[in-house]
This record gives structure tokens, C-alpha cells and sequence, in this order.
């Protein structure tokens, strides 16, 4: 966790007055909860936590069996962290963030300790009306190889592909979350696109799938 | 090719993602997508993840584990980054501790080849084989359920065989592995594992524990709240353990509510609302309360 930790310092520069984003609703919460007012981190983490499931899902898989403890592990970072941010992006985008760095965190891990990542198991996961298994299966693959890439980018590179790619942030969200320029974001999801792509090219399974989808 | 830089509506492929677009600004879209190989890609990766990211049955009172559990943890220090767990979760650890690092090592053997193993061209039969043989399984209900290549099920003993009797799991390892199981999503083995533990250690903590695990399987998984509602009121009729007293007035709750019991279900929610007013499943309770009042 302390990595994840050190990993949200980065970016931030000055804090800016009066910061926050229009309309998020749970900045008041949030700062009541700084302030250490238990009920209201309470209250603040169990509605931020489907965002957090849904972000280590996106990166482990959404059946991984981890899921329930680094989801855990992300709430308690945010916990730890809340006292010092600075509300420059919503509390919401900043919950993502932690997940995303806790998520990515867990999986390099795993790959180290040479665990099973249960990408492929996703396929029975899926909306009734999705329409041909084969499709399903390209998307399965396309994941994998976005999760995969992500253990292996610069973590400003993985953290604006995942943020933007996986859970449809705009540039600019993005670039509130990290706490740096649009301009940086678009420059850091231009070579991680760019090393996707590569990948995507490389993947013979997944060109085979794409030819029989043409 | 446009990449992705200024040029790119990335604000309008996020909201193709969430079905917002405009007609007009759907044809905009089309005619940029039309030249812009990256933001073709990230459509379609969008729609990748979008098709499996969506909640699902459980998800709710997992949040409210969470919660909990964000709660119940150490605010800080460091290295406290894996006491993150729930009550329940905490008891499952302290009981796969308690079990040694004999469990341990069982359990990352079957759970992740060691390094030797991986590189070995044909890996080992897992540690613990045999499997048991479907005549060996001791209750009807088990002889149903797919014996998962899992250690526990190679450990089980044959009742034929006395020898094999005293290496019978314990009650933490049968805990323990069928919280594995039931982690791993396979449902009908952690059923089995967690009547094992009932049957066989019917006062032990990890089977009193186990009443609100099954519980929460026989509600999300199984969708069985008949089932649910009886190991819930397993847990909450002894006085020896109280740590999961919460959750398991929130599961009685819940399976009353399917049940369609609104009174047993009212008072319910007004017990845990009394015992717990604090609790994380107070907007819950209040809601319920709300229309049956």
C-alpha cells in the first residue's frame, strides 16, 4: 500500500483554492470524513466502493478470487490517503485512481508469484444480449492484452490507459486525477496505445479471431 | 491517422460508452472514428470491459463487507495494508493461521505452482492426490456436487480406510478450505465443505463462523433464503460467538425479505438497528422499515 501511496503524491503540485470540481456530490462528505468523523468515512466508503469493484475487476478480471480482498486493500488506502487530498479531482475519480494502483499493484504481484490472473474465465460473464460467443472471445482476448501491457508500462502510462480506457474517463478527468496537464495525459495514452496496438498486431490468437469476426 | 491529441472528441467516445450521444453528435463520432484508428480502439476496448465490469447478484453486501472492514482495520501504520479484512474475513485468516503453516503450504501448492514446479516440463500431480472416489463422499448431498481438484477433497478420508481417518481435517482446515472454495466461486464444493464442518465439529468456532458464510452463499449464490435463513439463525441462537452478529441480522433480514415474512422481517431490521445503531446496513434497515412500518 505504501507504494500506492507514494504513487498518488505523484503529480501533485500546489494546492489550489477552492479546487473542486463542480458537481461532485461527496466532496462535503469526503472532507467531514477527513476531518475524522467516522460515520461519514462509513457512509463515503460504502458508496465509493462499486466504483472501486468495478475498477480492480477491470484489472484483475471480474472473476478473480482476489477481488474482494484488493478491493479491501483500496478501501483502506483511501482511508489512509483522504487526509491529504486536495480535492482536485472528484472523490470518485480519486477512488478509481487508488483502486486502479492497488488493483495493478496485486496483479504484478501475482505475475510474480506466478498465479493464475483468471482473464480467460471472464467469458461466461457477460450481458444476456451479447451477440456471438466469438465476439465475446475477441473482447476477452483484447482485455487480456490490456491488462497484460499495463504490468508491464511505466505506471503513468498503465494509470491513464486503465483510467481512460478501461473505466471511460475523459482526458481531462484523467488528468485531474493524476494532477497534471491534458496535455501530458494524451502524450502518456499516445505511447500506450501505441504499445497496444503493437501487442494487438503481435497476438496471432486474437488476429485469427479478428479475421473470423471480418 | 489522427492520434490521440487535441484533435480527438475523447469526451464523446466516453459518452458513446454510456449511450449519451446526440444524433448529431453520433454522426460526429462516426466521421471521426471513420479516420481515427485510436479512438476506434478505445471504443471498442471500452465496450470490451463494459460488457463484463457491470454489478453483479452479491455485489451489494460485498460493499458493505468492505465497509465494514475499512472500518474494523488499523487507520494507519505501515505494513497494515493486508490487515484489510472484515470480521469475517478476519476470522477466516486468524483460522487459516491458527492452522499452521502446514495449511499454508497446502494451499499455495495447490493454489500456484512453486517456481520449481513451473519450470518443470510436466508439472507434478498436485501435493495432495488421491481423489476422493464418488462411493467415498458421506453425505447424499456431496455425492452430487463435482469433486473439485482441491486438496481438501484429496485429504477427506474413506471411511474404509481407518488409516486415512487420522489425518481427517480439522475444523480450521475444513474453514479454510471451504472459504477457498467459495472464494474460488466454486459454490457447490464450498456448500459441501462448510455442511462437512457443521456435521463434524458442531461446536467449533469455525463451524459457529460458518453459519454466516454458508448463510451469505445459500442468499447470493444459491439463491436458496429458506437455507439462508436457518444458518443465519444457527449463529444468532448461540451466545459463544457475537463477532458477526451484524452481518448475520443483515442476512436474516434479507431472507425474510425474499421470503416475503415482512413482519419477522421489520423486526429484524428494528434488532440490528437496536443492537447496532451504527451500523453500515442502517440506510438499508431504514428503507425496509420505511414501507412495512
Amino acid at each position: 500500500m505504501n507504494r500506492v501511496l507514494q504513487l498518488l503524491g505523484k503529480g501533485a503540485g500546489p494546492r489550489r483554492e477552492d479546487a473542486t470540481p463542480a458537481l461532485d456530490r461527496l466532496a462535503a462528505l469526503a472532507r467531514t470524513a477527513a476531518a475524522g468523523n467516522r460515520a461519514a468515512l462509513r457512509t463515503l466508503i460504502a458508496l465509493v466502493t462499486p466504483a472501486l469493484l468495478r475498477a480492480v475487476r477491470g484489472v484483475l478480471g471480474a472473476r478473480h478470487p482476489d477481488v474482494e480482498d484488493v478491493v479491501q486493500e483500496a478501501a483502506l488506502a483511501i482511508v489512509q490517503a483522504l487526509p491529504g487530498f486536495r480535492f482536485e479531482s472528484t472523490v470518485l475519480h480519486f477512488g478509481c485512481r487508488v483502486a486502479v494502483f492497488t488493483a495493478l499493484a496485486a496483479r504484478r504481484r501475482l505475475k510474480v508469484r506466478g498465479e493464475g490472473l483468471h482473464d480467460e474465465l471472464e467469458l461466461d460473464v457477460h450481458d444476456h444480449d451479447q451477440p456471438r460467443p466469438d465476439e465475446q472471445l475477441a473482447g476477452a482476448r483484447r482485455r487480456m492484452l490490456l491488462r497484460g501491457l499495463c504490468e508491464d508500462l511505466p505506471d503513468p502510462q498503465a494509470e491513464a490507459l486503465l483510467l481512460h480506457v478501461m473505466l471511460g474517463f475523459t482526458v481531462e478527468e484523467v488528468a485531474d486525477a493524476a494532477q497534471v496537464p491534458a496535455n501530458t495525459v494524451r502524450s502518456r495514452l499516445r505511447l500506450a496505445k501505441d504499445a497496444l496496438r503493437a501487442r494487438i498486431a503481435s497476438d496471432v490468437r486474437l488476429q485469427e479471431l479478428m479475421e473470423v469476426l471480418a | 491517422m489522427i492520434g490521440t491529441d487535441g484533435l480527438c472528441p475523447d469526451s464523446l467516445v466516453t459518452r458513446a460508452r454510456a449511450g449519451t450521444l446526440s444524433s448529431a453528435e453520433r454522426r460526429q463520432l462516426d466521421a471521426h472514428l471513420a479516420q481515427c484508428e485510436s479512438c476506434r480502439l478505445t471504443l471498442q476496448l471500452g465496450y470490451d470491459f463494459d460488457q463484463v465490469l457491470s454489478e453483479q447478484p452479491g455485489d451489494e453486501l460485498l460493499s458493505a463487507r468492505v465497509a465494514a472492514a475499512a472500518m474494523r482495520a488499523p487507520r494507519s501504520g505501515r505494513g497494515r495494508s493486508l490487515a484489510v479484512a472484515a470480521a469475517l474475513l478476519l476470522l477466516i485468516t486468524a483460522s487459516a493461521v491458527a492452522a499452521g503453516p502446514t495449511l499454508w503450504r497446502k494451499w499455495k501448492a495447490w493454489r500456484a505452482p512453486s517456481p520449481a514446479q513451473m519450470v518443470l516440463a510436466d508439472p507434478p500431480t498436485p501435493v495432495l492426490a488421491p481423489a476422493v472416489e464418488p462411493e467415498s463422499v458421506p453425505e447424499p448431498e456431496q455425492a452430487v456436487v463435482p469433486a473439485p481438484a482441491s486438496p481438501v477433497h484429496a485429504h477427506r478420508p474413506r471411511p474404509s480406510a481407518p488409516e486415512h481417518v487420522a489425518a481427517a481435517p480439522s475444523a480450521d482446515e475444513l474453514f479454510a478450505s471451504a472459504n477457498a472454495r467459495r472464494r474460488a466461486g466454486d459454490v457447490g464444493a464450498a456448500r459441501t465443505l462448510y455442511v462437512d464442518l457443521q456435521q463434524k465439529y458442531p461446536t467449533s468456532v469455525p463451524a459457529t463462523v460458518s453459519r454466516v458464510s454458508l448463510g451469505r452463499l445459500f442468499l447470493d449464490r444459491l439463491h436458496d433464503p429458506a437455507s439462508a435463513l436457518s444458518q443465519f439463525d444457527g449463529y444468532l441462537a448461540q451466545t459463544a460467538h457475537a463477532t458477526l452478529a451484524e452481518e448475520a441480522l443483515f442476512g436474516r433480514a434479507t431472507a425474510l425479505m425474499r421470503l416475503g415474512r415482512r413482519e419477522e422481517e421489520r423486526a429484524t431490521w428494528q434488532r440490528l438497528m437496536l443492537r447496532f445503531p451504527a451500523s453500515v446496513y442502517a440506510e438499508r434497515a431504514a428503507s425496509r422499515l420505511g414501507p412495512t412500518r
